[in-house]
């Protein structure tokens, strides 16, 4: 009886060290993939799209592809560039973003930068909002953005 | 309209835009007797003489009628865009935040204390009301302006700025193509400084000081 306490522990044990293997395999090639200095520019009111800055670094041997970003604060999230063109300023969206192996990709105030459109609420400085990349193979990263002042 | 029409009509009417705006540029030459000095500063020019611009009737946050007096006896800093810009816009104006606020601790003599203007070319959403609250968000004594198409455009092109609105947006969630540029009239509302992106609020309170060495 004793004996087999024990056996149903050590089955259960067992089960959730699996369990918890298995939950973090998506995640295990992220060891190659980081999010530095992320932020959001704390928006003027009544603003219908906020940007998001960071740098996304990639340690690993081969190119990883940004496909998409998501929230459950937005409508929908683009990756565009501002840049001049014909002397204006103007926003393209970018399909995807591919980090290059053992390189970065800057996103940055003048040029590219997740947009968050149609936000549930009023963000503001000091809030932190959790956005999820999603990668060609699937594969997502949560971070969390801290909403600061430019 | 497919995306390609799209560019190509965008290109197009900046193109155009741009040969009246050289058009424009050209006669003031003529006009002016003479090519304009143009001191160079950090990221900028310096228009020597100042150049003279016809401020047509705009309409200011609280509804009332924006006129050149608005313009007299102060310095005005002036940017050029649209609210609901998540970029380009709030950088610049946030800008001008720290340009207002260093140019405060300063206690420049009033004369050389200037003032914030944020100049939408946006009026089909950008209605004085939320111009208020928006130019408020960047600083206290900001004030918004906007205005016709007609007459926004004669003042842009008079500054050397262009920007495109597409004519019959589908959605509530277009965009606007806008000069990046900041501008600085002097006291007779005449164009003085074009400070060139990327801005920097240092730099553009070191320009302004200079102005009075």
């Amino acid at each position: 009886m004793l004996v087999k306490s024990n056996f149903g522990a050590a089955m259960k044990f067992r089960q959730s060290v699996v369990c918890l293997i298995l939950l973090f395999i998506p995640y295990l090639g992220f060891a190659e993939v980081a999010v530095k200095n992320p932020w959001i520019a704390a928006p003027p009111p009544g603003s219908r799209a906020l940007a998001a800055y960071m740098q996304i670094h990639n340690k690993g041997e081969r190119d990883r592809l940004l496909s998409s970003v998501t929230s459950g604060q937005f409508e929908d999230i683009q990756i565009h560039r501002s840049g001049m063109k014909s002397g204006m300023m103007t926003m393209e969206q970018v399909s995807s973003l591919v980090i290059p192996a053992q390189g970065r990709v800057e996103l940055s105030s003048r040029g590219l930068h997740m947009m968050l459109m149609s936000p549930v609420r009023y963000f503001k400085d000091g809030d932190t909002i959790g956005l999820d990349l999603v990668f060609e193979d699937g594969a997502v990263l949560k971070i969390g953005v801290p909403v600061k002042k430019r | 309209m497919t995306d390609q029409n799209k560019e190509i009509g965008l290109f197009g009417y900046a193109l155009v835009v741009v040969l009246f705006g050289a058009l424009g540029f050209g006669a003031f030459m003529l006009q002016s007797g003479g090519e304009p000095k143009l001191a160079e500063l950090e990221q900028g020019v310096v228009l020597e003489p100042p150049r003279s611009i016809k401020w047509n009737t705009l309409i200011t946050q609280d509804r009332s009628v924006f006129t050149p007096l608005q313009l007299q006896g102060k310095w005005s800093y002036l940017y050029m865009g649209y609210r609901s810009c998540p970029d380009a816009c709030p950088v610049a104006m946030s800008v001008l935040g720290k340009v207002s606020k260093k140019l405060a601790e300063l206690e420049l003599p009033p004369e050389q204390q200037p003032q914030f203007l944020f100049m939408s070319v946006d009026p089909r959403r950008d209605t004085p009301e939320l111009l208020a609250e928006y130019v408020a968000f960047f600083g206290d004594e900001f004030i918004g302006i906007t205005g016709e198409h007609e007459q926004l455009r004669a003042i842009s092109l008079q500054l050397g700025a262009i920007y495109y609105v597409p004519e019959d947006p589908k959605t509530g969630d277009y965009e606007v193509g806008h000069s990046d540029s900041i501008f600085l009239m002097n006291p007779d509302g005449q164009l003085r400084v074009i400070s060139r992106p990327p801005h920097d609020p240092d730099m553009i309170v070191r320009n302004h000081l200079k102005l009075f060495d």
